[in-house]
């Protein structure tokens, strides 16, 4: 028995699914948060049932974007179907619900964010909805877990409705005649939130806001990402691990194939977890200790902005300059996903209306956004000071890529046949963040960061030392040596960190870290590095989303793009 | 009196009596709750000029492009 979440985007379809099912999903406070589907179990009388959460749709006629496509499809598969409505919208959400009236499946109603619509003076007549749609409906507040024992007992008393099919126009005369009828409004006062909410839509008040939140946000990370590895784990590995290591190291001998592989190479006769780059040194370090705080900062930060509901409001701003690539101002949410990591942010563009704006925010994401764990290496190497770099030579990367991903998207507008569709979306309420929602995203995010990095890195860092050993990679970097020394200036072991960024990327500015470049050297090496080739999750999610052709057109851009910034600050600097 | 509702000015309700789009882009609107007959005000006009009108609509705030505004033609009430 297949049970379905149907709904509106952002009606907290997310929510219930992980209230009836244990299974934890990313939830926010913006549409267009689940793109793909979600499947669980939960107990339906006897037996148990497996329940889909189905991406957000507006209505079954004609869908509008690929999460859409998919929400259509699914419907066919389900034998019962909960509907999920905002409460605080009854009048747009009941549009949906008559169209599944018609649509021959058992359906119940779950009258979702009830704590809000009383907090709002909306008063809804339960009994008499419920009379009129024909089908039971239950008050739920999804983030609490009320209600929902009721709407679960409710799934057994789920009626065929029999509606006859109406025309657009009918529809809404219904909705219209339905909401007169159980809906009352008391007057209140506009809270500070919904103040403070269109403030930042607003003229006056809206870019510098957006200023701050920004620069806000780009300090806020780094600081508590450096706090973590300063305070935390650097300590812990120095004081804590390497006595261990060095036990192992001296057990040994000292070097040999295994010393090398499990240790790697001494510097100055001491462990050095940034360079030695053995699998219990820097294959530990680079993820646990380096990427890892830049990774939990970055996801908390954006977690707070998801939940309080400032992106849509940074859509409608930046509207007019994402025309100018060929989108519309939603298209900002996954690029911002992109400075996270970019395979989410790759999934995201099914939120896009057509194949075109998927193509063009693609190819930003993978050529000009540098994931947060290649962020937290770019800080770490190029805003060294002992290596003569700081957060200038930062910004120098920082700004070339963003001057990338400006330029390719204006000429992908330009080259690229069709025109950018208009911006149409919803903008939800501002609230108070909830903190079990953002903590549950973070640690869903982390952990999907740890289980995907820590296996790659390791398996990466024991490919490198072997192929090392071997001296396959001087073969390499004999072939590539013009492009490496002529055009980029970087030595020609350099290719070696270039080909391992197909593995991961945080990994080959690991390796980048082991070569002794300078400080010039260093910030061509890691904007190539960001520009060039995916790695190779980014590969396949990308050959999936936007097909082979695709895919051989971003890499195209990437490569050409790449060679071309590189070249050119190997001149200027 | 009707104007584009580029046109409303901030906090100011009316009423949609005309949209000039196809057929894509009207059921596009719909499914957002926008239809000629429905009320809506002005939150915000745009912050950069030909960005995008935010207006209140049935309980909730929609974002509409500025192309697409301008073809919705309101009657400003009250």
């Amino acid at each position: 028995m297949n049970i379905l979440l149907v709904g509106h985007p952002n009606v907290g379809k997310s929510v219930i699914f992980t209230q009836l099912t244990g299974v934890n999903v990313i939830a926010s406070n913006y549409p267009g948060t689940t793109v793909g589907f979600t499947e669980g179990e939960m107990r339906f009388g006897e037996q148990t049932a497996k329940v889909i959460d189905v991406p957000g749709t507006y209505s079954l006629s004609t869908p509008s974007s690929k999460a859409e496509e998919i929400a259509l499809k699914m419907l066919e598969e389900g034998d019962l179907i909960i509907n999920v409505i905002d409460a605080t919208r009854l009048e747009r959400n009941l549009h949906l619900t008559l169209e599944l009236l018609e649509h021959r499946k058992p359906v119940v109603v779950a009258l979702n964010m009830w704590d809000d619509a009383q907090h709002k003076g909306i008063s809804i007549d339960v009994q008499k909805l419920q009379g009129l749609l024909g089908v039971p409906v239950s008050p739920t507040v999804a983030i609490t877990g009320e209600g929902l024992k009721v709407l679960q007992e409710s799934l057994a008393n789920a009626t065929l409705p029999l509606n006859p099919p109406m025309t657009e126009e009918q529809r809404w005369v219904e909705i219209g005649h339905i909401v007169e009828s159980v809906q009352s409004l008391h007057h209140r006062h506009h809270t500070f939130w919904e103040w403070f909410g269109d403030c930042c839509v607003r003229r006056s008040s809206g870019i510098p806001i957006a200023i701050i939140v920004l620069l806000s946000s780009f300090y806020g990370i780094r600081f508590i990402g450096e706090g973590i590895t300063t305070w935390l784990m650097e300590p812990a590995f120095e004081h804590l691990w390497k006595p261990l290591v060095k036990l192992i190291s001296a057990a040994l001998g000292g070097d040999g194939l295994l010393h090398h592989i499990l240790i790697g190479k001494l510097i100055a006769g001491d462990i050095d977890f940034a360079q030695s780059f053995g699998l219990l040194t820097t294959g530990l370090f680079v993820p646990l200790g380096m990427v890892f705080p830049f990774v939990f900062a970055f996801y908390l930060w954006l977690g707070i902005l998801e939940d309080i509901g400032y992106l849509p409001r940074l859509a409608v701003l930046l509207d007019r300059l994402m025309h100018k690539m060929g989108l519309h101002g939603w298209a900002i949410i996954p690029n911002l996903l992109g400075l996270g990591c970019n395979v989410p942010a790759i999934l995201a563009t099914r939120i896009l209306e057509d194949r075109r704006e998927r193509l063009i925010a693609c190819t930003l994401v993978s050529v000009a956004l540098p994931c947060a764990a290649l962020q937290a290496m770019i800080w770490a190497l190029v805003g060294n000071p002992a290596k003569g770099g700081g957060i200038g030579h930062v910004l120098i990367v920082y700004g070339v890529l963003f001057f990338s991903w400006l330029l390719i998207g204006g000429l992908l507008a330009r080259i690229l046949p069709g025109t950018s569709p208009e911006l149409l979306m919803e903008i939800p309420p501002y609230r108070r963040p909830y903190w079990p929602t953002v903590w549950k995203n973070l640690r869903l995010r982390v952990a999907g960061f740890l289980r995907e990095a820590i296996p790659v890195v390791l398996i990466g860092v024991l490919v490198v030392n072997i192929l090392y050993w071997l001296k396959v990679f001087d073969a390499l970097a004999l072939i590539t040596a013009p492009i490496m020394t002529k055009l980029l200036g970087l030595p020609k072991e350099a290719i070696i960190a270039v080909a391992v960024g197909f593995l991961r990327k945080d990994m080959a500015m690991g390796l980048l870290a082991t070569m002794d470049l300078t400080i010039k050297q260093l910030v061509v090496a890691s904007t190539v590095l960001a520009m060039f080739f995916p790695c190779i999750a980014t590969f396949i999610v990308l050959i999936k989303e936007i097909g082979w052709r695709g895919m051989a057109f971003s890499v195209m851009i990437m490569i050409v793009f790449s060679m071309l910034a590189g070249g050119i600050l190997n001149v200027i600097l | 009196m009707t104007i584009q509702l580029t046109q409303l000015i901030v906090g100011q309700p009316a009423r949609i009596v005309e949209i000039a789009g196809g057929h894509h882009m009207l059921t596009r609107l719909a499914r957002m709750g926008i239809h000629k007959g429905i009320k809506l005000a002005m939150v915000s006009t745009p912050i950069i000029r030909r960005g995008p009108v935010v207006v209140a609509v049935s309980g909730s705030q929609v974002a509409i492009g500025h192309g697409m505004a301008m073809k919705i033609t309101v009657e400003p009430s009250g």
